[in-house]
């Protein structure tokens, strides 16, 4: 007779301990579900596919600008120059992730080619107009943004 | 279709007028207010309208001026418009602390509620990126804009020859600010142009 009460107040104890471990493991489950809930909120979705497409869409684009230069500036001194501009609005990881670059300078048509990624086009265009204000450059006409260099050079070559 | 875009607030001092139309006319700007010029000219095609700062004390001669009128406030507490003064002015131009303080919010609404345009100067904000100043009072403003509670239009704001830009410029300083491509768009073309015609300036396109 004792043994068997013995038997039952074990199993007891072991259905009352199972019962509290099944609870506090709800409660954890339930914190879950919330902050999955929370990370699917629409503004923070927003913000990890607009994160994702950055990181998936590296395309460029060419732009195609109309540089009014002080004297002769070389295409060298423009995209140290462009660089540093950049560098100071946007800051190195931007600099580095856009990598703007002058293709084409021609004196001829004081038009100018640069490369740089998609997302970042108008800042390059922030940037020119950076120097504008510091009086390196005396005009900036935005002409084009195209796909392809081809196109670009096209347009860059016309007067 | 070539746009034709109007510089709502210039600054230039007048001595340079002709460099200045120089630089407009290369960049497809068709009409330039100009902060008190005498009266409205035209040259090489480009069209100057003159504008008037109108104050809490303006009186009738500003009102019988032919000019832009235009209300300029700078602190939440020059942003207390008189029935006498609303009932002058074209528009509101805004800068200052108005941009760079988050609690301007509360004041955008009053400007939400009369109803009047407001100008905003490219060049301070520009000033004001490149320094790496706090621009939450402007967001707020660009929100309001982009909820269409307001009409916004940006002028050069241009103080120098050297901060006149092309449109395309500013058109990529309002994206880089979040505004989307219509209203970036309108803020340059249709919202300056139905601030002149409000102002009596006819043809404005």
């Amino acid at each position: 007779m004792e043994l068997l009460e013995v038997f039952f107040i074990v199993i007891a104890t072991s259905a009352l301990v199972l019962a509290i471990v099944t609870l506090h493991q709800l409660v954890l489950l339930r914190r879950k579900v919330k902050n999955a809930l929370i990370s699917l909120d629409s503004r923070i979705l927003k913000q990890v596919v607009k994160s994702i497409e950055r990181r998936r869409k590296h395309k460029n684009r060419y732009l195609v600008v109309r540089l009014v230069t002080q004297g002769n500036t070389s295409l060298n001194e423009l995209q140290e120059q462009l660089s540093e501009a950049f560098i100071e609005l946007y800051g190195k990881k931007n600099y580095s992730e856009a990598s703007p670059k002058i293709l084409y300078f021609s004196e001829k048509t004081s038009k100018a080619i640069i490369r740089v990624r998609s997302h970042y086009r108008w800042g390059v265009l922030l940037a020119l107009a950076y120097l504008e204000r510091k009086n390196v450059l005396n005009q900036v006409c935005p002409e084009r943004i195209t796909g392809t260099y081809r196109k670009a050079r096209k347009y860059a070559e016309t007067i | 279709m070539r746009l034709k875009y109007v510089d709502v607030s210039s600054k230039v001092p007048h001595f340079m007028l002709n460099q200045l139309v120089e630089k407009a006319r290369a960049y497809a700007y068709s009409t330039i207010v100009l902060r008190d010029l005498p009266t409205t000219e035209t040259l090489s095609n480009v069209r100057l309208i003159p504008s008037t700062l109108v104050d809490s004390g303006s009186g009738y001669h500003v009102v019988k001026s032919k000019s832009l009128k235009v209300f300029l406030a700078r602190t939440p507490e020059e942003l207390k418009l008189s029935n006498q003064v609303l009932r002058i002015l074209n528009a509101v131009e805004i800068g200052g602390k108005l941009l760079t303080d988050s609690r301007s919010r509360k004041s955008f609404v009053k400007l939400v509620n009369v109803r009047k345009p407001v100008i905003l100067n490219a060049s301070e904000i520009m000033d004001l990126i490149i320094s790496g100043k706090d621009i939450s009072g402007l967001q707020a403003l660009l929100s309001f804009y982009e909820r269409g509670r307001i009409t916004v239009a940006l002028g050069s704001g241009a103080r120098n020859l050297s901060e006149v830009h092309h449109p395309l410029t500013y058109y990529a300083l309002l994206l880089e600010l979040g505004l989307s491509e219509a209203k970036a768009l309108s803020a340059l073309t249709a919202n300056p142009a139905s601030i002149l015609r409000g102002a009596g300036f006819d043809g404005v396109t």
